[in-house]
């Protein structure tokens, strides 16, 4: 420890010049306020602002200064045998020159920022907004990056050899490796698991830096493209197991199954057996994954975009799934994949470049696929061929929630529904109906409705003839049966909120209603049936032939509202269906399931697929 | 081997490379304690790359070096507390003050010795408060040598220490060194081509050549048996005495041989048995020695 401090006393006793410069630079701050032209502004705000632009921008170029010159210099000007002709270590030698380059700059901040400082500490927490030692924390991690790596390239390029053109493209393919650990987390919305690896990759990168030099001159020695040699060799060897570990750790990390989820979100259409299955895996933090999910089967495929209930859809007869992939969780814009599950087929780049904030859906075969940006462009693709059929801006688009369907291949129907959001008071809710005729590229404003709200649910049958448009109140809520296509009123009722109310498949209204003992009653068609006491309840699917399964908590319920009987109750089983009436969905259509598709439900950490009518569950996997 | 039997310095089969330029070509040599050795060679003969090997400073690319029975690469640190070292350039900060070198020198050495410091700085005429960057090449190399000197070194190890020393600064920094060897009997290492220097201290010499040893003894036997024969006609057939000649040219009308293994009886076998009319022998100076071995096939 002595010959380190005696190598830092050395260092320092050369520096008084240095020292001598920032005590002169602190004057400054205090002599410009009364330069012509900076007088008109405040004198504190002046000092305070001047001094700490001067005193982190000398300490940043000094910290590379002496990063580039405290070892490389003497090695250029081979004075470095100076040191090697006594006993001092390697060690001694670099952690003494460090500790007195990082004396340095403390000493030279100091000196600079602390008389600015002082002079008006309000002024400066006005001017900065930053904590004191959260400014000290980043001039200080700035200033030794740039020490150290000041010092890795002085030492390369000082040593003149050919051996940095094999540094530089070793810097690429680091960089190249660093972006292939990190984007996947990036896909898997893993920011807080990222900000953990990047903090890790950097402290890593940190201490090979600062043992880097202890090495380099112990096996370089006074010899300057030793030095280079030795320093390159334990840089790019330790940087390389570090990435290798950092690689295996995403490899991990993104190896995961659906039994690998610790929650769980099912997204699940009414056609087919295959839902999406996003959620956060165990011992992940909060890496996020999503799945194509074969409820019949189990059968998963991964897929890497982003979560299903605001950007990925199946088509109407089940067989294509069609997703955004960003390329990082941030990312405003991403392609869309298209994939067929359950057949052998990967993933189909369609080379679609949309924004996060677009709606898409596909047509009922799968075949095509519209989607409308956040400006009203509307544009309707051919997936086969990927090409784009036509094009038009809907107007009116702005602060609005668009929603849209196929009626037929060559003709889609969009509903602009405004306000985008709930509103906090009642207030007029509107919906402009539109038509595209992708043929004839023309688009026609067919209808609108107009109601007072503060919740507006609107929801159209799967034959796209009626729309049932919900105006909800919180204490009381209407609902309307209109012409889907032209808005025009059919029937008014009184209903409940949005959770309570659902059309179904006939195009009649049901609702659920509960009283004060928490007992539910279903009204439709006239009908009053009695389901039960439960806390909560909600519609969760309509299924072939006239039933419904309604949710709670933990209640499943499933009803015959064609013979107002109820089928099966599991109450306080702590059975919860994914399924629920998606009010917002891109595609505003209802359907109806055929009755023996599997339910998925959750019970104590464990996904069923349950038979809906008869109760019976097999179970998926537990997370 | 105990400690006294071990050299001070024992090279074997050192290589040194830069690229696909060899430095130092399989040397070998051994440093006797006690001795004054003088490593002798040409700019560019690899004099101070083996030197710098030596000490630890540099890796060689193959073959052993033990300095003091130790490895020198491998416990350079340890070392360097026994060995003194002037380098060929003078390597000190020269931001330095003399006094603050001195400083730092006695917070390195256990066995620092101020007072001969002091003492040698005074007979140099050197002020402590100079600035080593201000100091002349003669001064620097003073200053480096009363260093050395201070740290009470079992080996000192001088590399090119008169290079660019006038006669006065050459006699001076001998003198301490002559001194040094009187007081203690330090061992010395030293490389040069000031040969006139060295002929009048040294005990043992090796002449390095294009990175190779191509000779190494004691320097009495050496010039024991390096001769110029100088012969009055021409041709002469000296290897019939088995004489082996270094150097063989024209000299006037007749001939001049260097002999590196003159011995007087065989010489006057020659002369009795060859019609040699007149030949004349003469002793040679270690430069006439290193000339004939390392100068003239450059």
């Amino acid at each position: 420890m002595s010959h380190v401090l005696a190598i830092a006393r050395r260092d320092l006793a050369e520096r008084t010049s240095v020292f001598i410069a920032a005590a002169v630079l602190a004057v400054l701050p205090f002599v410009l306020p009364a330069v012509p032209g900076v007088r008109a502004f405040s004198y504190t705000d002046v000092v305070t602002t001047v001094g700490a632009i001067v005193a982190i921008g000398f300490t940043l170029g000094l910290a590379l200064v002496l990063g580039v010159t405290m070892i490389g210099r003497d090695l250029s000007e081979k004075r470095m045998s100076f040191y090697f002709s006594k006993p001092l270590s390697a060690s001694a030698i670099w952690f003494g020159k460090l500790i007195a380059a990082i004396v340095t700059l403390v000493v030279c901040f100091v000196v600079l920022f602390f008389p600015s400082y002082l002079a008006g500490t309000t002024s400066w927490q006005r001017s900065w907004n930053l904590e004191l030692p959260v400014a000290f924390a980043i001039v200080g991690g700035a200033a030794l990056v740039l020490l150290l790596f000041g010092h890795v390239f002085g030492t390369m390029f000082r040593s003149k050899s050919p051996l940095v053109a094999l540094d530089v493209a070793l810097m690429a393919g680091a960089a190249l490796a660093i972006a292939a650990i990190i984007r996947p987390l990036l896909e898997g919305f893993a920011g807080d698991l990222i900000t953990r690896v990047a903090f890790t990759l950097f402290a890593a990168l940190m201490l090979i830096l600062l043992a880097c030099g202890a090495w380099q001159l112990a096996h370089g020695r006074a010899d300057r493209r030793q030095n280079h040699y030795a320093l390159s060799r334990f840089v790019w060897v330790s940087l390389a197991i570090v990435l290798v570990v950092a690689g295996l750790f995403t490899a991990w990390v993104v190896n995961v199954s659906p039994s690998d989820l610790k929650t769980v979100n099912v997204s699940q259409p009414e056609e087919g057996s295959w839902s999406f299955v996003f959620g956060q895996a165990k011992h992940r933090m909060d890496y996020h994954a999503l799945f194509l999910y074969d409820l019949a089967s189990g059968k998963s495929m991964r897929l890497h975009g982003i979560r299903s209930w605001f950007s990925s859809g199946l088509s109407r007869d089940g067989r294509t799934v069609a997703y955004l992939q960003l390329p990082d969780y941030r990312a405003m814009e991403g392609e869309l994949y298209t994939v067929q599950p359950g057949t052998s087929g990967e993933s189909v780049d369609t080379q679609i470049a949309v924004s996060r904030y677009s709606e898409f859906v596909l047509s009922d075969d799968g075949a095509r696929l519209a989607v409308i940006d956040g400006n009203g462009l509307l544009t309707a693709y051919e997936l086969a061929s990927k090409k784009a059929l036509a094009s038009v801006r809907v107007p009116n688009t702005a602060r609005t929630m668009r929603r849209l369907f196929f009626v037929s291949p060559e003709l889609l129907r969009i509903y602009i529904q405004s306000p985008q959001f709930p509103t906090m008071k009642v207030a007029e809710h509107g919906v402009d109906i539109y038509e595209f005729d992708v043929r004839a590229r023309s688009l026609a404003h067919t209808g609108q409705l107009r109601t007072d709200a503060k919740h507006l649910g609107l929801a159209v049958s799967a034959d796209g003839k009626r729309a049932l448009m919900v105006a909800d109140r919180d204490s009381s809520a209407t609902a309307r049966i209109v012409d889907a296509r032209t808005g025009q009123l059919i029937a008014e009722a009184p209903a409940e909120g949005l959770m309570h109310t659902t059309l179904l498949a006939d195009g009649s209204i049901a609702t659920l209603k509960k009283d004060a003992s928490m007992q539910w009653t279903l009204n439709t068609g006239g009908k009053q049936i009695p389901v039960g006491k439960s806390t909560q309840l909600f519609f969760a699917r309509e299924l072939a032939g006239g039933r419904l399964v309604l949710n709670g908590a933990s209640n499943l319920v499933v009803v015959d509202y064609v013979h107002g009987a109820v089928l099966r109750t599991d109450f306080d089983s702590a059975m919860t269906s994914f399924s629920y009436p998606q009010w917002y969905a891109a595609d505003p259509r209802r359907s109806v399931a055929d009755a023996s598709q599997p339910l998925a439900v959750h019970q104590k950490g464990v996904l069923y697929a349950m038979q809906p009518l008869s109760g019976e569950k097999k179970e998926m996997f537990r997370f | 081997m105990n400690h006294a039997e071990t050299p001070a310095i024992r090279i074997d089969g050192m290589t040194v490379r830069y690229g696909r330029r060899v430095a130092v070509d399989t040397a070998s040599l051994t440093v006797p304690r006690g001795s004054v050795y003088a490593l002798l060679g040409r700019n560019g003969a690899g004099k101070s790359s083996l030197v710098r090997c030596a000490l630890g400073q540099q890796r060689a690319t193959s073959g052993n070096t033990e300095v003091l029975g130790e490895d020198s690469w491998k416990h350079r640190t340890r070392l360097m507390e026994r060995i003194g070292v002037v380098a060929e350039d003078a390597d000190a900060p020269p931001e330095m003050r003399v006094q603050q070198l001195a400083d730092f020198c006695a917070s390195l050495y256990s066995r620092f010795d101020t007072k001969a410091f002091d003492a040698r700085l005074d007979r140099f005429g050197i002020a402590k408060q100079t600035r080593f960057g201000d100091l002349s090449k003669g001064q620097k190399k003073q200053v480096s040598l009363a260093l050395a000197l201070a740290t009470t070194p079992e080996l000192i190890v001088l590399d090119d220490p008169t290079l660019g020393l006038d006669v006065v600064a050459r006699k001076s920094l001998f003198d301490e060194v002559i001194a040094e060897l009187a007081d203690r009997g330090t061992t010395v290492f030293l490389t040069t081509h000031d040969l006139t220097g060295v002929e009048h201290i040294a005990d043992r010499v090796a002449i390095m050549n294009d990175g190779r040893i191509v000779l190494e003894e004691e320097l009495e036997t050496l010039k024991a048996r390096f001769r110029r024969i100088r012969f009055a006609a021409q041709p002469v057939a000296l290897d019939a005495a088995s004489f082996r000649t270094a150097l063989v040219r024209n000299w006037g009308a007749g001939t001049e041989a260097i002999v590196s293994n003159y011995d007087d009886l065989a010489f006057e076998r020659l002369r009795s048995n060859a019609t040699i009319q007149s030949a004349d022998v003469s002793a040679m100076s270690l430069e006439e020695i290193f000339i004939a071995v390392a100068g003239e096939k450059q």
